[in-house]
């Protein structure tokens, strides 16, 4: 018994546009402020510049999200279900994210930078549990899904400092990023390889992988956005070109990555999944 | 709800009765029944499969809707406040079995004349499902008149959904789970049953028999 899977309509590229905007701008302002926190008073410089990119790209990523939505008058009425929606969670991070990144622009104190940071970080975590709260689609109801989406924000965050320390004069990118990036390369390549090899019992999600060049697809972002930024960063070239070619490669694999999981691979499991129930039917009266 | 595979013949009039009755946009079923084959030549089953909401006691759909516009209400019954739906579609993609829909626009195969009996809230006394979710009700309104009016749910018809009135082999039974007396429970008991897609835990509250 062939199993028939068909891909959802119901997100589409503004959906897209809000993972990867506000997964990118969160995954920023939370990567900045932990390298300020392990290397005091290195980024202190660029972190306004840094605070108003993240604030717009979140702001973006929210924008995106009530264009989606049926009723945009009501966009709002999103924060109201803390209790049990992640969506809810991620809007209400989102929010207040915004509140604290600028009002630490306004006062630059440290303990808002902080807690701004702080709901960074609840963004990118909502981002990730939203897509495995989704049980009709097989490829984000799996366990890998949500780190899948946070390690992809960080990347994107991490490359987006890159870019943004390059053209800040004065800052010492080589003593900063290498070590953070190497890491999350890493991690990058091996969630994403786990998550690409290790299907586990959903025949569904096995043959969403076998669809079109769904494999193939997921398969280039790792190479973008995890194995070829590992390799560079074991190059010594210099800091700065390993930089200059990682921080670009991290964004695309992240944008990859994120394009794949949620519009390529985002196929509706069947009501009836042969494999799972289907022995049922098999009885005679 | 239980509904007897043995009996239904894919003839398609709970679809159209539940169609005419709640004055669904064309494209959206709140209830449509599959034509399914299972085996291999020569060794092959041809059976007709009515879905629906599931009105699930762990809905996923419940638990990811952010503005509480889904709801469930004491008796089990899973519905949503048109009013407070903003349409991101989060639940039809939380939902397991298709049940859920979101129409673009709030049309009618009939414009001038919709084909909905019952006064609905707000606009004008017809619902309007633009860019809002929709999806089987179990026909709660007609449930609450008919138990207003002392009707027995899923005895009389006045108290029971329009799928379960229409069908010519009385393939569906309605009632209450926790009334062990019911014909519904009596069903579920002493026929073989499952429920589809138990490995997702969502508890559906529709059995199916054979």
């Amino acid at each position: 018994m062939t199993i028939e899977v068909i891909r959802q309509k119901t997100w589409g590229p503004l959906a897209l546009g809000h993972y990867v905007f506000g997964g990118t701008g969160s995954g920023l302002y939370a990567a900045a402020f932990t390298l300020n926190l392990v290397s005091p008073g290195s980024l202190s410089s660029v972190f306004s510049y840094v605070s108003i990119l993240s604030v717009a790209l979140v702001a973006s990523g929210l924008t995106c999200v009530g264009l989606e939505a049926g009723r945009k008058s009501r966009a709002a009425n999103v924060i109201l279900n803390v209790r049990s929606s992640w969506m809810s969670r991620e809007a209400v991070g989102a929010f207040l994210f915004l509140a604290l990144a600028l009002a630490g622009l306004a006062f630059g104190n440290m303990i808002l930078y902080g807690v701004a940071a702080l709901f960074a970080l609840l963004v990118i975590v909502g981002q990730g549990f939203m897509l495995s709260a989704a049980r009709a689609i097989p490829a984000w109801r799996t366990p890998l899904t949500p780190p899948l989406l946070w390690i992809s924000s960080v990347a994107a965050g991490l490359g987006l400092l890159g870019v943004v320390l390059l053209f800040s004069p004065g800052i010492e990118v080589g003593t900063i990023l290498p070590g953070a990036v190497a890491v999350l390369s890493t991690l990058v390549t091996v969630v994403a390889l786990t998550y690409l090899l290790v299907p586990g019992k959903s025949s569904a999600l096995k043959k969403i992988f076998d669809e079109g060049s769904n494999r193939l697809l997921f398969l280039f972002s790792i190479v973008v956005g995890g194995l070829v930024p590992l390799l560079i960063s074991f190059d010594s070239s210099g800091p700065v070109f390993a930089i200059s070619l990682i921080s670009p490669l991290l964004i695309a694999g992240s944008c990859l990555t994120k394009y794949s999981v949620l519009l390529r691979l985002s196929y509706r499991a069947p009501v009836i999944d042969f494999g799972e129930t289907g022995h049922i039917f098999d009885e005679r009266a | 709800m239980a509904i007897d595979l043995k009996r239904c013949a894919g003839c398609q009039t709970c679809t159209i009765a539940c169609k005419i009755d709640n004055d669904t946009p064309p494209g959206v079923m709140w209830r449509n029944v599959r034509d399914v084959e299972v085996g291999t030549y020569p060794n092959v089953t041809r059976f007709f499969l009515p879905l629906q909401c599931m009105q699930c006691a762990k809905a996923p759909c419940l638990e990811v809707c952010p503005t509480t516009a889904t709801q469930r209400r004491a008796d089990g019954i899973i519905y949503i406040d048109y009013e407070k739906c903003v349409g991101c579609g989060y639940c039809v993609l939380a939902c397991p079995f298709e049940a859920r829909w979101l129409p673009g626009k709030d049309d009618s195969y009939f414009p001038s004349e919709r084909t909905s009996y019952r006064g609905w809230i707000p606009n004008d006394g017809q619902k309007n499902l633009t860019g809002v979710c929709t999806k089987c009700d179990f026909c709660m309104d007609r449930i609450d008149a008919g138990l207003k009016s002392g009707l027995r749910v899923g005895t009389h018809p006045e108290a029971t959904p329009v799928c379960v009135n229409s069908c010519p082999a009385k393939a569906l039974t309605f009632g209450d789970l926790d009334d062990v007396e019911s014909e519904l429970v009596q069903t579920i008991r002493t026929r073989r049953s499952f429920r589809l897609r138990t490995e997702l835990a969502t508890d559906p509250s529709v059995y199916y028999v054979w």
